[in-house]
């Protein structure tokens, strides 16, 4: 039982983990603030089942269409914005929703919100149920970003990353790409955050807060971004640490921020990285002539 | 083919160009040179509409394009070779070329074949990342990554910047040879000897005003010319 609570625990922060790779990752926009979108999902989700009698199978969609609607309003903002504004600008979105989480009575206030359990005909939904549900939506995403990837929108948005005035002067509508990262992003941390509350039972917006933000940015960059399974590792890794490490628990944001300290100064590609050890290991026992085959290319974890 | 009337652009409170007019005609190879500062990339960047001038007009085939994104005058027919080899570092060569055929996929075979004739070391180089490139082959690839997309006008911001000699006389040659072949190029230019030995006509741009315009030849003849920008 204890296993199949961690392994769910995994589950959402490799969606929530690989979600901000596609915006922060793909089309390096960075975003501080993701863990608010994983709170709209969640609060979403939560009150349309317990106000709204919705079902949720119903309420986990909408929430994940309420955060990617969000998450579309920020990427209209970003657009307008220098990035090291935008970076400022989510962190203060993630504060305001916290805030608004905490004060305001619809939200349950301070006191949070009890929510209903996952039904699935008539039966609630367990624990083995949460882990096959997760799976499924790990598998979804995975494969969705496979085929952003190595797709013109793939190659698009790393063009973005890179330079985004030489990829604006080669035809390509640069705003309506970030738009679309950010979307597609907050949209799965709304899956996320909804599959989070229909488990815990019980959400308030400490939840939701900044640190939480940072712990998934922490996954993505020690995975590596803009690869592919790099999030899935860094978020196996991250929460099972201090599963297994106590003092891990103990110092958990210490160890998030040092983290992210130490990958930027020495392995800024991440684990699974262009040309970091890990992935260097993997591509030469890889069968087959090494290079890059597919647009968008192929050795990027 | 390209008409660029009084444009003004202004970062903040520092103006960089004052009522900047030009003219380029089809086939045409023109050059605009100056010093480190004088407004050179801003107009290059104001043409492409990567800024916006808050006075003036430019015009593209007889459309008014002044108040249009980038994206848009790429579709016209407007390439942008930007300055410094910006290529795409973390792409690899293939890559770098195959973003800008991105609504042209039917006919990129085709257009790689003959980018690959004209620059053979990016051919034997289109499987690596671009950041892996010597200077030259980095400025190689950016006009070739503009040329995908096949473009009637070239905007060209330096080609000599940072390069070794031999590898200047290189990127003119290349620069000449597209025009021969029907692309109208506009090359602002440190170089002014160099530019003018490639272009067909000129301008002189100092600090944000054009102060001289005329035949590549008589620029070159000119006094003033010959004294602040040939040495002597």
């Amino acid at each position: 039982m204890y296993e199949q609570v961690v392994a769910v625990n995994a589950g959402i922060f490799m969606l929530l983990a690989m979600s901000l790779n596609i915006i922060t990752g793909f089309a390096g926009q960075p975003n501080l603030g993701h863990a608010a979108f994983f709170g709209i999902g969640a609060y979403t989700s939560a009150l349309l089942v317990a106000k709204a009698k919705a079902g949720f199978w119903l309420a986990l969609p909408a929430a994940g269409l309420v955060a990617g609607l969000t998450g579309m309003l920020l990427g209209l903002i970003s657009v307008r914005v220098r990035e090291d504004f935008l970076a400022v600008t989510t962190i203060g979105i993630n504060f305001v929703l916290v805030a608004v989480f905490q004060y305001v009575p619809f939200f349950g206030a301070s006191l949070g919100l009890v929510v209903p359990p996952a039904t699935v005909f008539g039966r609630r939904l367990d624990t083995g149920g949460f882990l096959i549900l997760l799976l499924v939506l790990n598998i979804l995403v995975y494969l969705l970003c496979l085929r952003v990837r190595f797709s013109w929108l793939g190659l698009a948005l790393g063009g973005i990353r890179n330079d985004e005035q030489a990829t604006a002067s080669l035809g390509y509508n640069v705003n309506r790409f970030k738009v679309f990262a950010f979307t597609i992003g907050t949209f799965i941390a709304g899956l996320a955050g909804s599959v989070y509350a229909h488990f815990m039972g019980f959400i308030m917006s400490t939840d939701f807060s900044f640190p939480v933000s940072v712990s998934i940015m922490a996954m993505a960059v020690l995975g590596g971004l803009g690869t592919i399974s790099g999030p899935l590792l860094g978020a196996a890794i991250l929460t099972l640490a201090p599963e297994i490490f106590r003092f891990v628990a103990d110092y958990r944001m210490l160890v998030y921020g040092g983290l992210l300290v130490l990958m930027m100064r020495f392995l800024p590609q991440g684990l699974l990285g262009e040309n970091s050890p890990l992935a260097n290991l993997l591509e030469r026992r890889r069968p087959g002539p090494a290079g890059r085959v597919a647009p968008g290319g192929g050795n990027r974890g | 083919m390209l008409r660029v009337e009084n444009l003004a652009v202004s970062y903040g409170r520092s103006q960089v160009l004052f009522d900047v007019s030009l003219a380029v005609e089809k086939g045409e190879f023109v050059t605009v040179i100056g010093a480190n500062g004088a407004g050179k990339t801003t107009l290059m960047k104001a043409i492409m509409g990567l800024l916006r001038p808050f006075q003036g007009r430019i015009v593209f085939r007889g459309e008014d394009i002044t108040a249009r994104p980038p994206w848009y005058r790429a579709e016209l027919g407007i390439g942008y070779v930007p300055e410094g080899r910006r290529v795409f570092p973390d792409l690899t060569v293939e890559e770098n070329l195959r973003i800008g055929a991105w609504r042209r996929a039917a006919s990129f075979k085709r257009s790689c074949e003959r980018i690959f004739t004209i620059f053979p070391r990016l051919a034997e180089r289109r499987h690596q990342l671009s950041k892996t490139l010597s200077g030259g082959e980095q400025q190689m690839l950016a006009i070739a990554r503009a040329l995908v997309l096949e473009p009637e006008l070239l905007l060209v911001d330096e080609v000599s910047m940072g390069l070794m000699p031999l590898l200047v006389n290189r990127s003119f040659k290349v620069l000449r040879e597209l025009n021969r072949e029907g692309v109208t190029v506009l090359l602002v230019e440190q170089n002014a000897r160099l530019a003018l030995r490639a272009a067909h006509r000129g301008y002189v741009l100092e600090t944000g005003r054009i102060v001289l315009s005329g035949p590549a030849a008589e620029l070159s003849a000119n006094e003033m010319v010959k004294k602040a920008y040939l040495g002597g």
